[in-house]
C-alpha cells in the first residue's frame, strides 16, 4: 500500500515534469506560432547598420514610427543637395520586423516640409502598398497597419506625386520581414542601398545642386551612390570584418533608373537570396542583378585581410559616378588562399618568352629578369648590348612620358633630348629613375613642374636605360654601370 | 461626385456663415486684378468623359496672393474669424498660427507678404466679403501657364494657393506608385503634380505654412458684396 502510494506520487510528478518540459519546448525555442502577442515598437537602423535578429517565437504587434523630413545634405565633397528623407538620411531607416507581425505604421510629416509625402511599402499587400492611405501634408500624420505575410526583403518609397521626384530626392529605404525560421547566424549584417542622383551641374561641380529634370528623363544620373552619397561606404564609413568572419548585406536598389550589377572586387557570393526572396537562389555567383525597386540578399566569408571595393560593375557608374564603397578585412594572411604578388616581371613581348622557354635557368629564379639575364651574360660588357637592353626598359617605362624620341611634352614632361640637366649631373640622374621626382625643375631654360614615380627596376636595368639615355638623343655619351647606380641605391 | 456633394455642403455652410459679415464693408482700395482672357486650357488629368481641352471663360484674377495686412482688415471687420474665435470645423488649431494675437500679426510677419496659416473656409470668406470669388482650379492653372509670373513672385515663400475646388481632381486613385503620368495630359508638368498632389490631400479647415490665397471675379474688382 505505502509502496503503491509512492509509485502514483512519483507518475505524478513525472508526468507533471514531462508536461512542463512540453510546454517549455512548444513555447520556448521549438514551434513558431501564428498567434500575435504583446506589443513592441520597431528597432529601426541607419545604413549600413541592420537592427538584430528577431528572437521571439511568435508574431508581435510591431509600431513603426518615421518621419519624413527635408535637409539640405552632403552628396560628395562640396556638393549639397536639398535631400527628401525617411528619417532625416538618404537612405532611410532599416525597418526589421518578423513574418506574421502586425504593423502599426504612424507617417509623420514634418511641418517643415514643403509638400506631402507617403509611403509604398512593398511588403505590404494592398492598395498602393500603403501609399493610398499614408498621404500625409505636412505637419500631419498617418496612420495605418498591414500583415507582413510575405518574408523577405523590401524596399520602400514615397509614393506621392510626382512620385518619380520623390524617389529622386532621396525618399527609399528597406524592410525585411524576417521568415518564422529566421536565417543561419553571421558574424555581420550591413545594409546597402544603391541610388541615383540627378544634377543639373556635372558630376563635383560644387555647391546646392538642384534636380535635373531632363537628366533624369534620358535615364542619365549624374550620380549613382551607396547608402546616399559620394564616399558614405568608404574610408572612415567602410564595411569592417576580420578574416574569416561571415557576412550578410541586404542590398536594395531604388534606382530611380538603372538596374545595378552589384559585385564586391576579390569576393564571390557563396550564397545569394536573388531578388531578396526567401530561398537561395545559386551559390558561388559573382555579379547580382538588382532592378530598380529591387533587393537580394548576398552572404559570403573574407579569407583574406585586405580592402574589398564595392561596386556596381556598370563599371563606368564606379569609376565616374560614385557606385564604390569598401569592405575592410583585417586579419592574418593565409598564403593557401592567395599568394601577394609574388615577382613583378618586365615582358617584352611573346617573342622573348619563346626564347625564356629556352632558358630554364631564368625561369628558376623569379627575381631575375631578361634585361638582368641579358646584361650579366657572357657580352654584358659589350656597350652595344647594354644599350640595347636600356632601350628596351626606354620602351616600356620611360618613353610614354618623355616619348620615344626623348623630347618630352612641352610644359608638362621635361626633354631628355639634348637636357642640360641631364647631361650635368649622372648621379643626380640615377637617384631620379631610383626614388623619382616631384616639384619644380628647369630643363633647357623651361620650367616644369611635375611628378615622376621612382621606377621599380633593378640595377641592371637603370645602368642599361641611362647608359642608353645618354647615348642617344644627342646626349653627352656617358656611361652609367651597375655598381654606380648600387652605390646610390645603398647610400640613400 | 461625393467630392462634389462635400463641395456643395462646403459652399452653403460658408455662404450661412458669411451672411454675418455681408454688413461689413470691404476695403476701398481694390487690390489690383488682370483680366485672363477666356481660351481653351488643357487640365494636367485627362477626362475619360469629354474632350481634353476645357474652355475657361473671361476672368479676373488677383495679381498677387492676399497679403497679412489684407487679411487683418477682414478679420477686424468680422469677428467670426479671427483666431480666437473661429470654429474649428472652419479652421484648425494651426489658424493664423504664426500672427502674435487676434488683431497683431506680430513683428515677425511682413504685412505686405502673402497671409498663410488660412483655411478654405476662410480663403473663401474673405473672397466673398472683397466682392470675388476664389478661382477654379482650372482657372488659376490656366492663369498660371498664361502668365506665369502671376505665380512665381521672387522673394514670396507661398508655394501653394487656395482654389475654389481644390479637392474635386482626385489624382489619387491612378497616382500610386507613377501610375499617373499616363493619364496626364503632360506628364512632365512636375510643378503641375505637386500641385495637384498637395490640393488632393487637403481639407477645407487645414490652415498651413505653405498655403495662401488669391481672389477671382468675372468683372475687375468683384461685384457682389463691392459698397
Amino acid at each position: 500500500m505505502e509502496k503503491k502510494k509512492i509509485i502514483i506520487s512519483l507518475i505524478i510528478i513525472l508526468s507533471s515534469l514531462a508536461a512542463a518540459a512540453a510546454a517549455i519546448y512548444f513555447s520556448g525555442c521549438g514551434e513558431y506560432s501564428n498567434k500575435v502577442e504583446g506589443v513592441e515598437y520597431a528597432n529601426l537602423t541607419y545604413a549600413p547598420d541592420v537592427p538584430p535578429a528577431i528572437q521571439r517565437n511568435h508574431p508581435s504587434k510591431v509600431i513603426v514610427n518615421i518621419e519624413t523630413m527635408q535637409v539640405e545634405g552632403r552628396l560628395a565633397d562640396g556638393v549639397k543637395y536639398n535631400f527628401w528623407t525617411f528619417g532625416g538620411r538618404v537612405p532611410g531607416e532599416f525597418i526589421r520586423i518578423k513574418e506574421g507581425d502586425v504593423v502599426e505604421f504612424h507617417l509623420d510629416n514634418s511641418p517643415i516640409c514643403s509638400v506631402p509625402h507617403s509611403i509604398d511599402l512593398h511588403a505590404v499587400s494592398g492598395p498602393g502598398g500603403g501609399a493610398a492611405v499614408s498621404q500625409t501634408l505636412p505637419g500631419h500624420e498617418s496612420v495605418f497597419s498591414f500583415k507582413a505575410d510575405h518574408p523577405g526583403l523590401f524596399i520602400y518609397h514615397c509614393a506621392t506625386q510626382p512620385v518619380p521626384l520623390h524617389i529622386a530626392n532621396g525618399m527609399y529605404g528597406l524592410i525585411y520581414v524576417e521568415p518564422k525560421d529566421g536565417l543561419s547566424p553571421v558574424d555581420h549584417e550591413y545594409y546597402v542601398m544603391q541610388s541615383e542622383f540627378y544634377t543639373t551641374g556635372n558630376y563635383g561641380d560644387s555647391g546646392l545642386q538642384e534636380f535635373s529634370l531632363d537628366k533624369a528623363l534620358q535615364e542619365n544620373p549624374t550620380y549613382v551612390v551607396f547608402n546616399g552619397s559620394v564616399g558614405a561606404l568608404s574610408g572612415d564609413n567602410a564595411l569592417h570584418a576580420k578574416v574569416g568572419e561571415t557576412i550578410r548585406l541586404f542590398v536594395g536598389n531604388i534606382g530611380p533608373n538603372l538596374t545595378s550589377s552589384f559585385h564586391i572586387i576579390g569576393v564571390v557570393f557563396d550564397k545569394v537570396y536573388l531578388f531578396g526572396g526567401t530561398n537561395v537562389t545559386q551559390e558561388n555567383v559573382q555579379t547580382v542583378s538588382i532592378p530598380a525597386g529591387g533587393a537580394a540578399i548576398v552572404e559570403f566569408k573574407v579569407k583574406v585581410p585586405g580592402t574589398y571595393t564595392i561596386v556596381d560593375h556598370s563599371i563606368f557608374r564606379a569609376f565616374n559616378k560614385g557606385a564604390v564603397g569598401m569592405l575592410k578585412v583585417t586579419g592574418d594572411y593565409n598564403k593557401e588562399i592567395f599568394s601577394g604578388k609574388q615577382s613583378d616581371n618586365l615582358f617584352y613581348g611573346s617573342d622573348l618568352d619563346k626564347k625564356l622557354e629556352n632558358n630554364p635557368d631564368s625561369q628558376q629564379d623569379v627575381s631575375e629578369n631578361p634585361a638582368n639575364s641579358e646584361a650579366s651574360n657572357e657580352n654584358a660588357n659589350s656597350i652595344v648590348d647594354i644599350i640595347a637592353a636600356g632601350k628596351k626598359v626606354f620602351s616600356s617605362t620611360c618613353f610614354a612620358c618623355h616619348q620615344p624620341d626623348g623630347k618630352g611634352v612641352p610644359n608638362i614632361f621635361p626633354p631628355l633630348a639634348q637636357s642640360n640637366f641631364l647631361n650635368a649631373d649622372k648621379e643626380r640622374a640615377i637617384g631620379i629613375v631610383l626614388h623619382g621626382k616631384s616639384g619644380p625643375v628647369n630643363v633647357n631654360g623651361k620650367q616644369f613642374n611635375n611628378t615622376m614615380p621612382a621606377q621599380s627596376l633593378s640595377d641592371d636595368q637603370i645602368a642599361a636605360v641611362l647608359t642608353y639615355v645618354y647615348h642617344s638623343f644627342g646626349n653627352s655619351g656617358k656611361t652609367v654601370t651597375k655598381d654606380e647606380v648600387s652605390k646610390i641605391r645603398n647610400g640613400k | 461626385m461625393i467630392l462634389k456633394v462635400i463641395n456643395t455642403i462646403i459652399l452653403i455652410l460658408v455662404l450661412s456663415a458669411g451672411s454675418s459679415a455681408k454688413s461689413n464693408a470691404a476695403p476701398d482700395s481694390q487690390t489690383k486684378m488682370i483680366l485672363i482672357p477666356g481660351g481653351y486650357y488643357l487640365p494636367l488629368f485627362k477626362d475619360e468623359e469629354s474632350s481634353n481641352k476645357e474652355f475657361v471663360k473671361p476672368f479676373y484674377i488677383d495679381t498677387r496672393p492676399v497679403t497679412n495686412a489684407e487679411f487683418l482688415e477682414f478679420v477686424k471687420a468680422n469677428p467670426g474669424w479671427r483666431r480666437s474665435n473661429v470654429k474649428r470645423i472652419f479652421a484648425d488649431q494651426n489658424y493664423l498660427r504664426k500672427w502674435k494675437s487676434d488683431f497683431e500679426p506680430g513683428r515677425k510677419i511682413n504685412l505686405d507678404d502673402p497671409v498663410t496659416d488660412v483655411s478654405w473656409f476662410a480663403a473663401n470668406a474673405y473672397c466673398k466679403w472683397a466682392g470675388k470669388r476664389l478661382p477654379t482650379v482650372s482657372e488659376w492653372e490656366y492663369a498660371a501657364q498664361k502668365s506665369p509670373a502671376l505665380i512665381n513672385k521672387p522673394g514670396w515663400h507661398l508655394l501653394y494657393e487656395w482654389t475654389f475646388d481644390f479637392n474635386e481632381t482626385t489624382i489619387q486613385a491612378s497616382s500610386v506608385c507613377g501610375g499617373a503620368g499616363a493619364s496626364a495630359n503632360d506628364p512632365r508638368n512636375y510643378a503641375a503634380f505637386l500641385r495637384f498632389s498637395f490640393r488632393d490631400n487637403l481639407k477645407a479647415n487645414y490652415s498651413m505654412d505653405d498655403l495662401g490665397f488669391r481672389c477671382a471675379s468675372k468683372s475687375f474688382g468683384g461685384s457682389l458684396n463691392k459698397k
